[in-house]
């Protein structure tokens, strides 16, 4: 089997976008046997990611055995290491990774989980995830928290999306928000908290201290991501589990986040760590070091599908996946842009076993996103 | 598709032969050393076979963790990773059977499928499974003649075994120097030679040897020290400049993660049988390149274990080194290859795998009647 064509392509679910930069970019990947394989990544910079997937990626692959996943991999990877290691390159190699093992899945016949050496659980906990804490009011993130405890869910995550440039703004304010969600929510529903790199270290072990006296599920990227020392200091301060890892690209930051750093759960993204090929060996690595992954993707689509394909395969991955539709549009367009959806109720979502990830493009409603975008 | 039966078959040239029946007729076969096939056959049939027939053999991380967990008293590690490893071999065998293709493809593809071998030969293995050889095996001349054989078969890699252990502690250093330079004579510069010490030098000595072995042309210096002793290896690491190599009876994931944070061996050499199977062993790789750790995997037996362990080697992207390969486990190429339909030999140093599906070596039902050792 050969690999035929890549195309990358921005759309929009739908027109009811919460936010001007969150567009998907949906790769497609077809063979000579007429199987396709989608892949997806985040489509902010697609001006930059469609030229590198189509125009420089595309050329490198084309002719190979879309099946020899690692085998593309290792050719892209060395080829444009100029670009990377990292940024563009990751992201862009993770989606057309998510195409080939969709295509190699449907090849075999095989979901994806069966592929990766098969499912634990295909019934599968996601956690409620929603952003923007430091634009918002206490109220206007209860509201955010109450949509997803309408919708079934009983595990939380409130992300202050504050980012390094601005460290330690309003910590007071944070913990009102935390408050004001953590009273609503009852003691038995999870809730973790996301400083989005938001903290100095000491702010960070006042703040991860009052929020574990009150119930914390996790404690998540307090500082910024390279600041691998001082990560232990708060891992070390604090009994809540720490998190990181969700802007870490390959499989040695990984490796130097772990032993210098230390957290107690790793967050590994899908698409920002090089697709199925790269999460599955941070994976390994987080087995060895006897740490929980918890991955980071809050999309909706075809990321979210294929993270969830690889966590279902780890013995010990029974925390709740992160879930948003923030990064896409409503529930309703992202499940009409598939055949058949892959959609979380009650909080957990149901694995298909259908051959792949488990999505395939509607052709109508990917014309009509494509034009929307 | 669900996994019907599992037999444990011990064959006379050394594998015991592991074979899973499947409801949909493929069949795939695994192996362990049949050395101490008594303890092994009933754990594999009966504890084992309990456990994972009725399972889909294409689930093969789900297997493994069905297995390791209610059998390790009997762990971790030793016969219980080894047993568990012959039914994982078998469990891709079916799987890449089933999905048509040759191993390293379902496995997500070979960065190449020519693949150099190195010569490995020892000095006390054929002592012990003859009961004993004519003169003395270890005397230069004798270990010319191993490497003599090795060149005339067509190779250019070769390693010197010189199976100490752990026991035999700085026996008899000024000889294995001798040892070392008169095949390295006879090979000449054009050939690599490596040096295993197979556990049986203490520090100190280890490194005086290791001076001196790097200067006389050792390309890799492997097991000089106790397995266990990881400090000490990080000393012998420290000081020496050629590769120091060590990982053949390490057994799991987190004993290699100790032995690269606290011994740092410049190249692991995981055993596909020892670490339990290909799911675990494709982890290790992943750990070693983490690490920037080069690979080299153990694996001289010369059927399933050469074969599978070269499988999965095809799909790391940096191995480049020659891969272990010897018929000494085995009583010569012929024994080793009887069983099969195809075997896969070197040719000219070299190892192509083939294209069939699975790992490629197919049993012959006769031939495994004619030469089981448990009728």
């Amino acid at each position: 089997m050969k690999i035929t064509s890549v195309t990358a392509t921005p759309i929009r679910f739908s027109s009811d976008n919460v936010s001007s930069s969150s567009v998907p970019l949906i790769v497609r990947v077809q063979t000579d046997e007429g199987i396709e394989g989608v892949g997806e990544c985040s489509g902010r910079y697609w001006q930059s990611l469609k030229p590198f997937i189509e125009d420089i990626a595309g050329p490198l692959i084309i002719g190979m055995d879309p099946r020899d996943t690692q085998t593309v991999w290792d050719a892209v990877w060395t080829e444009t290491k100029s670009l990377g290691p990292g940024g563009l390159q990751s992201t862009g190699m993770g989606a057309i990774d998510v195409a080939l093992w969709d295509i190699a899945g449907k090849a075999a016949n095989l979901p994806l989980y069966t592929l990766l050496g098969g499912a634990v659980r295909t019934h599968i906990p996601v956690y409620w995830s929603s952003g923007l804490g430091w634009q918002r009011t206490p109220d206007e993130m209860l509201d955010r928290v109450k949509e997803g405890w309408d919708l079934g869910y009983r595990a939380f995550k409130i992300r202050m999306d504050w980012y390094n440039n601005r460290l330690d703004s309003d910590p007071a304010k944070d913990m009102r928000l935390f408050d004001a969600c953590r009273n609503f929510l009852p003691d038995d529903a999870a809730l973790s908290f996301d400083a989005n790199n938001g903290y100095t270290v000491s702010t960070a072990i006042q703040q991860g201290r009052y929020m574990e006296g009150q119930g914390l599920t996790h404690f998540e990227e307090p500082l910024p991501q390279y600041d691998y020392l001082g990560l232990k200091q708060v891992v070390e301060a604090l009994s809540v589990p720490v998190s990181s890892g969700e802007n870490e690209r390959s499989l040695y930051n990984f490796r130097d986040m772990i032993t210098i750093g230390d957290p107690d759960i790793v967050q590994p993204d899908i698409a920002m760590a090089g697709g199925i090929t790269g999460l599955r060996k941070v994976y390994t690595l987080c087995e060895a070091y006897n740490k929980p992954m918890m991955p980071h993707c809050p999309s909706a689509g075809i990321s979210s599908a294929a993270s969830l394909n690889l966590y279902a395969t780890y013995q010990h991955a029974v925390r709740p996946h992160e879930y948003s539709y923030e990064f896409s549009g409503s529930l309703d367009a992202v499940a009409g842009l598939f055949q058949e959806s892959i959609i979380p109720e009650n909080g957990f979502i149901d694995l298909p076993d259908r051959p792949g990830h488990g999505l395939v493009l509607d052709e109508d409603a990917f014309k009509r996103a494509e034009a929307a975008f | 598709m669900k996994i019907t039966s599992v037999e444990a078959i011990p064959i006379e040239s050394g594998p015991l032969l592991v074979r899973l029946r499947t409801d949909e007729g493929i069949e795939g076969i695994g192996e362990a050393q049949a050395r101490y096939w008594k303890s092994m056959k009933p754990f594999i049939e009966e504890d084992l076979g309990s456990i994972v027939i009725g399972m889909d053999p294409r689930d093969t991380q789900l297997i493994w963790d069905a297995m390791f967990p209610p059998t390790k008293w009997i762990g971790p590690g030793g016969m219980q990773m080894i047993c568990m490893g012959a039914i994982d071999i078998a469990c891709w065998d079916i799987a890449a059977k089933s999905a048509s293709q040759p191993l390293h493809r379902y496995m997500s593809g070979a960065a190449r499928t020519h693949l150099p071998v190195y010569w490995s030969t020892g000095i006390a293995w054929q002592a012990r499974a003859t009961g004993g050889v004519e003169g003395d095996p270890g005397t230069p001349e004798a270990l010319i003649e191993r490497m003599r054989e090795g060149r005339e078969a067509g190779f250019t890699a070769f390693k010197l075994r010189l199976e100490w252990m752990h026991q035999r502690q700085d026996v008899d250093p000024e000889g294995d120097l001798a040892r070392f330079k008169a095949c390295k004579e006879f090979l000449g510069d054009e050939c690599r030679l490596s040096i295993d010490i197979n556990n049986g030098y203490s520090v100190s000595t280890a490194i005086e040897q290791g001076l001196k072995l790097q200067d006389m042309g050792a390309a890799h210096y492997e097991e000089p020290l106790p397995q266990y002793d990881y400090a000490g290896l990080k000393q012998v690491v420290d000081a020496l400049d050629m590769p120091v190599t060590s990982g053949e009876l390490e057994h799991t994931l987190w004993n290699f993660r100790d032995l690269i944070e606290i011994g740092d061996p410049d190249i692991l050499q995981p055993d596909l049988l020892f670490v339990g199977g290909i799911t675990p062993l494709r982890k290790i790789f992943t750990l070693c390149e983490a690490f920037n750790k080069p690979v080299l995997p153990h694996g001289p037996g010369a059927g399933i274990q050469n074969a599978v362990s070269l499988h999965v080697f095809s799909t790391q992207v940096n191995a480049t080194l020659p891969h272990e390969y010897s018929w000494e486990f085995n009583g010569g190429l012929e024994n080793a290859t009887r069983i099969y339909e195809e075997a896969i030999v070197p040719k000219d140093g070299f190892v192509d795998l083939p294209d069939r599906p699975g790992h490629g070596l197919v049993a012959v039902g006769e031939a495994v009647e004619a030469y089981r050792i448990d009728k």
